[in-house]
């Protein structure tokens, strides 16, 4: 099985993953795109909302995993083919609920150029700025090493 | 005594036309929080690729091509 293996900085991810557990929190009921699905009927759509909502939820929980007791002595953290798909959502769950609640203010350009000047930001948007860019190296990394093994090509 | 009569005839006709559903489209939003990388790697595994299907029926040696959909 093809695994990859990153050494984070402690002092730098920490922070980060406190704020990844609040958000989780906040996912917890509300899906992190929400989906118009006005042609489907009432039951239906609470079905597919509620499946697609227990499938967020889990992939939260395979991230958190990765920052488990032993993160937090070793500093590392591991994909394989198990963890990597659900990972690679749940970090674009997270990015799409830090655009809507913690980043409003930085615009959806700099959000998608990722031009922004970080000696301007208050310490709350800046821990959710580094956020935003760490989930998306994760993803980046994830997609570079692992992209066959998730496709199963 | 002339004899009239009416007759009363009941012409029932009943037709049935077959149509096809409307096709739907699936449609995707932009956004600019997802990287390209990560959309790309969705759509191939969600969708795949209509090469991949022809390269399948091809190894099958069925003969297929790829052509547009001049219906739509």
């Amino acid at each position: 099985m093809k695994r990859v293996e990153v050494k984070l900085s402690l002092p730098v991810v920490a922070p980060l993953v406190d704020l990844i557990r609040e958000l989780t929190i906040d996912l917890e009921r509300s899906l992190a795109a929400p989906q118009a699905l006005h042609d489907l009927d009432q039951d239906f759509r609470g079905a597919w909302i509620g499946e697609l909502l227990e499938g967020q939820n889990g992939d939260l929980r395979s991230l958190l995993s990765l920052f488990d007791g032993e993160f937090f002595t070793v500093g590392v953290i591991a994909f394989d083919e198990k963890n990597a798909e659900p990972i690679v959502r749940a970090c674009t769950a997270l990015r799409l609920k830090l655009r809507e609640s913690r980043l409003k203010a930085l615009g959806d350009e700099s959000l998608e150029t990722g031009d922004v000047e970080m000696e301007g930001l208050d310490e709350t948007t800046k821990t959710a700025f580094m956020c935003y860019l760490f989930l998306a190296t994760v993803q980046e990394l994830i997609i570079q090493h692992l992209d066959s093994t998730i496709l199963g090509l | 005594m002339a004899e009239s009569r009416s007759h009363t005839r009941t012409d029932a006709r009943a037709a049935t036309e077959v149509q096809l559903q409307d096709g739907w489209r699936v449609v995707v939003l932009n956004d600019p929080v997802n990287l390209m990388s990560y959309v790309v790697m969705v759509f191939k595994k969600v969708l795949g690729f209509a090469e991949a299907h022809v390269f399948t029926l091809q190894q099958w040696h069925l003969t297929a091509v790829l052509e547009p959909d001049e219906a739509r």
